[in-house]
């Protein structure tokens, strides 16, 4: 008898101190279970790359055009060991973060302003919204038109099209704000620097997040769609020229790249939302 | 300028040595009106008409009155939020304008930064006053002590109870050691064993010698009983528009404990406060039309 308590200590619990019941099952499976949106995401990624190699693989789809998993990865391996590819990770990265950079930079700010001064948010949300709902690549030639085919042009479309979001998140984060804080800043005589950097900021964190999020996706766009019309280096243009020389291979890792810098970026956003907005969640 | 001065200040008598040490209250409401203008109709509703109120330094007035009686209105008035459309509030000799150094507000929702842990929720009061130092930070741990919370200094609102963001709230307001302590209902929305074991609680903060000479309070719940327990003077509010219907000194000893609850002077206090709440408003709720549009605006201000 003894020997089956000790054996199973869950089923012990009845006379004795309170024992919680053993955990029937092993490690793997519940880490599985805990994260169970990640195992099953993998899962279906690896459904498709099979798909993909299999089809390749038993020649139902002509390699040359489609490329295929394993044939992306042998490429990725030779871009990187020959160096090949950093020149144009250099060049999008470098227009993504300046650009990027740059927006959080004027749209942060901006957006709080706007949305504490009702009548200039007024006067300013028709344009806002007008400008937002026309597709932002649109305004290339025009920014080619003014400024030239330099870097510059390329880092103006990713601000353009990354600064809208930031300003409309921020500004509607702000007229959200909970009536209750402006109370407590303006009974403590909170003076307006401390009101925007220690209540206003924080409040709206979780809107500017938001807009960060957006930001990042409309940021690459831009990046590629510019280098797409007016560069000789980036990753839109390595992809561009890639199929151009039927290197599907190529062309196919330059996107597998884009991809990968776009989760990683999405998922540092979530990262700090976790970190600083973990109060929001509920 | 005789004339002048007469149709400026229709209370001669009071206006004489407002900084008198001694004797003269140290808050003066003469003559105030609050309320605002309607959106629909563009007349101007009344909170309060004609309010006229004295409190001397130390004292802690508890205002009682039904609900839509301006009490609300008239607590955020003295805290400078809402403006004052006719008359006057000052504080030792000088007229409020506006919120203060001199005063604190603990708020009828907690109104606590959830980004903050509840330490820097307290530190904000004294960063906003520019008073944050490694001094006051200290003062600031010792008053977390003293409300109890201790323990939890490091943790969010979100991971509090109702009773322990309201211990924050007090917190919050006593660490700007302010001449005059303004308190909103702030047991309201508490369950009944939480609420008694704040207003005992609220009175050993406010008897204990750490914060220094003896604060003026002043005190807005519809409780009656609350009310006796916690008050020197019990302001019995009318409805709409808001007057003074009743002023009661309650000469019960201090300290108060909760058994004082049971003693019949205590039911008798009740009684007589009850009594004048009933009568009063019984009275006026027929006469006063503007009484169901001002309940909305209350409970609309409670929503925020």
């Amino acid at each position: 008898m003894s020997a089956m308590s000790v054996g199973r200590p869950g089923q012990a619990g009845g006379s004795g101190p309170l024992v919680a019941p053993a955990r029937q099952e092993n490690a793997l499976l519940w880490w599985a279970r805990e994260h169970s949106k990640l195992v099953y995401g993998s899962a279906g990624i690896i459904v498709i790359l099979a798909a993909w190699q299999i089809t390749a693989v038993t020649g139902l789809v002509n390699v040359s055009i489609s490329s295929d998993p394993w044939l992306i990865a042998k490429t990725e391996g030779h871009l990187f060991a020959s160096g090949q590819i950093w020149s144009p990770i250099g060049a999008t990265a470098t227009e993504v973060g300046l650009g990027l950079g740059i927006s959080l930079v004027i749209g942060i700010p901006l957006g709080l302003v706007l949305g504490r001064m009702t009548a200039l948010y007024d006067m300013a949300e028709p344009i806002i919204n007008i400008l937002n709902s026309v597709p932002y690549v649109l305004f290339l030639p025009v920014i080619i038109f003014w400024f030239g085919i330099g870097a510059q042009s390329r880092v103006l479309l990713v601000i353009w099209g990354a600064v809208m979001p930031l300003l409309i998140n921020t500004s509607a984060g702000v007229r959200n704000l909970n009536r209750d804080y402006l109370r407590v800043a303006r009974v403590f005589t909170a003076r307006r620097l401390l009101f925007y950097r220690s209540v206003l900021f924080p409040a709206t964190l979780p809107y500017i997040l938001t807009g960060i999020r957006l930001a990042i996706g409309r940021a690459l766009v831009g990046a590629i769609v510019a280098e797409f019309f007016l560069s000789s280096h980036g990753l839109g243009y390595f992809v561009q020229q890639s199929t151009t020389n039927f290197d599907m291979n190529s062309a196919m890792s330059g996107i597998v790249i884009v991809a990968v810098a776009a989760i990683v970026l999405t998922r540092l956003v979530g990262v700090a939302e976790r970190r600083y907005t973990h109060w929001a969640q509920g | 300028m005789a004339m002048a001065d007469t149709a400026v200040n229709p209370h001669p008598a009071d206006s004489a040595g407002t900084e008198a040490p001694n004797g003269s209250p140290y808050l003066q409401v003469k003559a105030l009106q609050l309320g605002y203008r309607s959106r629909k109709t563009g007349e101007f509703i009344f909170a309060c008409a004609d309010l006229d109120f004295t409190a001397h330094r130390g004292e802690f007035v508890v205002i009682v009155g039904p609900s839509g009686c301006g009490k609300t209105t008239f607590l955020e008035a003295l805290a400078g939020l809402v403006p004052v459309a006719a008359g006057e509030i000052s504080l030792g000799g000088k007229k409020v304008a506006g919120p203060g150094q001199d005063r604190s507000l603990v708020f009828q929702n907690a109104s606590l930064f959830p980004w903050r842990t509840v330490r820097d929720n307290v530190l904000f009061a004294l960063q906003a006053q520019r008073q944050l130092s490694a001094e006051s930070a200290r003062q600031a741990d010792a008053l977390i002590e003293l409300v109890g919370l201790g323990h939890v200094s490091g943790r969010h609102p979100h991971e509090l109870s109702g009773g322990m963001k309201q211990r924050v709230n007090l917190a919050r307001a006593l660490v700007t050691r302010p001449e005059l302590l303004l308190l909103d209902e702030p047991f309201g929305a508490l369950d009944a064993l939480t609420r008694a074991a704040m207003q005992h609680e609220l009175v050993r903060v406010w008897q204990s010698a750490g914060l220094g000479p003896a604060k003026t309070a002043v005190f807005v719940t519809h409780d009656v009983d609350e009310a006796v327990y916690l008050a020197d003077r019990v302001i019995v509010f009318s409805a709409g528009p808001g007057r003074v219907a009743a002023d009661l000194k309650i000469s019960l000893p201090r300290p108060r404990r909760a058994e004082g609850r049971r003693t019949p002077e205590f039911a008798r206090y009740v009684d007589t406060v009850l009594a004048e709440l009933l009568g009063k408003s019984s009275e006026v709720t027929p006469a006063g039309a503007a009484a169901p549009e001002q309940r909305e605006t209350e409970q609309a201000e409670a929503g925020e």
